[in-house]
């Protein structure tokens, strides 16, 4: 198969697959905004945003709220992996396997580049000869979705599930009481706090660094918005995965 | 100079014997002592004053208003009865009250306005400077200086500015009072039973604070209060407070450190020391107090566990409805959680909780409500440790990451280049 006859672009992300991540983004958003005051309570200047009355009650309004439209798109999703060959299929790309631990390793053990700069110097020379893997020379080609990648949607994965099962009991406390003691429901409280405090950091370091500040991505990744990657991007970002197109003449997996 | 109340008696005993010795004779041999319309004839003109420009008018009309008005000129201003001279010699004795005000005048002896005030120019407060002498009228009647709506104007023309002892409050501290939940009774709703300046310090016998015959002397307090708010009082006494109070620990809580002093307000008022929001401080000034709460043995971290909690942070964030102190410990009757009888004692919890939670069952008492320490919920301890290392080691990891990643595209550039 020729180059010529190949599109210069492909489908990385279909329209309900960027709108569950648009909508992911909005309540994301405003859950962490309405729920931030619990944590950081003690700076000072938050004071002046809720005024003696309702403020607190409306921010815990919009709260719920939002925690419903995660709700309803955490089932949205689960139904989308069941039901759909594409979810099906998706949801086997984004499976770890010891592939990633390994891809890990070896792109950060690239990036820093020790063994290479030893080799450089002379130090276990011959024996960096005899085992060229140990120099990582080269970086890991990745498939569909790279070990941050999979990261990542575990991570999703993992938080929407911590924070509605432990938000569901915060928010109905007579309910959770009348369950387990009052120290069980301060556990679940602690966990919902720290959790929230771990996805917050996360995407703000971790996401917003993969797709909007990273050499080669800075300023922005707009896969999100158009659902189309580039070949020359797929080419050098998921290698694996081109070469799978390419075998099959298809446009996407 | 000063000289001793008793000395002065008896030396004004000796004046009079003297006095009286010596008139006698001569009053039986001169003119009848002047009748009030003697009086008049000349101190009903407004045009008469002393030397140094003062009015020397009385208004007859309001003197016959008076309590006063059965008794003659000369039964106050003794040193005229004998006089056959008119006009008589500009400076008399001063009109005394002790002789049918005794009393009351040994109840003004005892108090500080007895003694000399740089603001009265050396002198003592004299019975003239508070009782209009010619209308003087009960305080139950509300044109009377007494009154209690005008009482406060007469102590506020010298404690305005000055207050004898501050201790450390600023100036206007006392005239704080009239924004004060008691000031207001009285100008607004025109509560005849507020309480005035003279409700609480007294009227004749008023001492300082210090003074531990004061009516505002701490051990004293809760009483003086008391004598409005009698059923309050009645369950003050049952509580540790004022158990405490009782016992004579001078750090246990009477009246005025919850609820101030001139400045006492409604709980409703945002200003209030026991509006909702501002009752952790109020409490935290003696159980966040650490050197006080380990000399009582009390518990720690009462407020901070408070303030970290989700009832805290609401309250800081303005819900008001929301648990502060008071509506789990209550206030007044408030109990330690030892006694059966409080409404934190394990067994009253669902009770207390389920004032604000419908159907509150025993597993509300599970578990520790003021969390501070490991030990009061080590669940939650543990979640917290391991969510603290798991934070910190993602976020390292991910540092490290991006700073290699980083480092890795900056040596590739210069490669290149």
């Amino acid at each position: 198969m020729t180059s010529a006859s190949e599109p210069e672009s492909f489908v990385r992300m279909t329209l309900g697959e960027r709108v569950q991540h648009w909508v992911l983004i909005a309540s994301f958003t405003l859950l962490v905004l309405t729920g931030l005051p619990l944590v950081v309570y003690e700076w000072g200047p938050l004071e002046r945003l809720f005024p003696i009355g309702s403020a607190f009650r409306v921010r815990g309004l919009v709260h719920r709220a939002a925690a419903v439209v995660l709700i309803a798109l955490s089932a949205w999703h689960v139904l989308y992996v069941l039901f759909t060959p594409r979810g099906r299929e998706t949801a086997r790309a984004l499976r770890p396997r010891s592939k990633d631990l390994r891809d890990a390793c070896e792109i950060l053990m690239h990036n820093l580049g020790i063994t290479a700069w030893l080799y450089r110097r002379g130090v276990l020379r011959g024996w960096f000869f005899r085992h060229p893997y140990w120099l990582f020379a080269e970086s890991p080609r990745y498939g569909r979705y790279n070990f941050i990648e999979k990261f990542e949607y575990l991570a999703v994965v993992w938080g929407s599930f911590a924070m509605i099962s432990t938000g569901f009991f915060l928010w109905n406390v007579e309910l959770a009481m009348r369950i387990f003691p009052r120290y069980v429901f301060d556990v679940l409280a602690t966990i919902h706090g720290y959790e929230a405090i771990l996805a917050f950091l996360a995407v703000l370091v971790w996401h917003m660094y993969n797709v909007h500040f990273a050499p080669g991505v800075f300023p922005m990744s707009k896969v999100w918005l158009t659902g189309r990657i580039s070949r020359k991007r797929l080419m050098e970002d998921h290698p694996l995965e081109y070469e799978e197109i390419v075998a099959r003449g298809k446009e996407t997996i | 100079m000063t000289r001793s109340p008793r000395l002065q008696r008896v030396r004004d005993l000796l004046v009079g014997i003297v006095l009286a010795l010596g008139a006698a004779p001569a009053a039986w041999a001169q003119s009848p002592t002047p009748t009030n319309s003697d009086c008049l004839t000349c101190h009903e003109d407004a045009a008469l004053v002393s030397s140094a420009g003062k009015t020397l008018r009385v208004d007859a009309e309001r003197f016959a208003g008076s309590q006063h008005a059965a008794l003659a000129c000369v039964d106050c201003h003794a040193d005229l009865r004998q006089t056959a001279e008119f006009p008589h010699r500009e400076k008399l004795a001063p009109a005394t009250c002790s002789p049918c005000h005794d009393e009351t005048e040994s109840r003004f002896r005892r108090g500080i306005h007895s003694r000399s005030h740089l603001k009265l120019g050396g002198r003592s407060l004299r019975c003239a400077d508070c009782h209009e002498p010619h209308a003087v009228a009960p305080a139950s009647d509300p044109a009377s200086a007494t009154s209690p709506f005008r009482v406060q104007e007469l102590c506020l023309k010298c404690h305005r500015t000055a207050t004898p002892e501050t201790q450390g409050r600023g100036q206007g501290f006392v005239a704080s009072y009239e924004e004060s939940v008691h000031a207001r009774a009285l100008r607004k709703s025109g509560l005849a039973v507020s309480a005035t300046c003279v409700t609480c310090h007294g009227s004749h016998e008023t001492a300082r604070v210090t003074d531990p015959s004061s009516r505002v002397a701490r051990r004293n307090l809760p009483s003086t209060c008391g004598s409005c708010h009698a059923g309050i009082l009645a369950a003050y006494r049952q509580s540790i407070h004022g158990a405490r109070a009782a016992a004579g620990d001078d750090k246990a809580p009477v009246c005025t450190d919850c609820h101030g002093e001139h400045t006492v307000e409604r709980a409703s008022v945002s200003s209030s020391k026991v509006f909702a929001r501002n009752v952790p401080e109020t409490c935290g000034r003696c159980h966040a107090d650490s050197r006080l709460v380990q000399s009582r043995n009390l518990a720690t971290n009462r407020v901070p566990s408070f303030r970290s909690s989700f009832h805290g942070i609401a309250l800081r964030f303005g819900e008001l409805k929301v648990a502060n102190c008071a509506s789990c410990h209550g206030y007044h009757d408030i109990l330690p959680s030892s006694d059966p009888r409080s409404r934190v004692h394990a067994g009253n919890i669902p009770q207390t909780c389920g004032g604000c939670h419908p159907n509150a069952g025993t597993n509300w008492a599970r578990g520790a409500v003021h969390v501070a320490e490991p030990r009061d919920n080590y669940a939650a301890h543990l979640a917290r440790e391991i969510y603290r290392i798991g934070i910190a080691g993602s976020m390292g990891l991910f540092a490290l990451y991006i700073a290699a990643d980083l480092w890795a595209f900056r040596r590739r550039r210069r490669g290149r280049a």
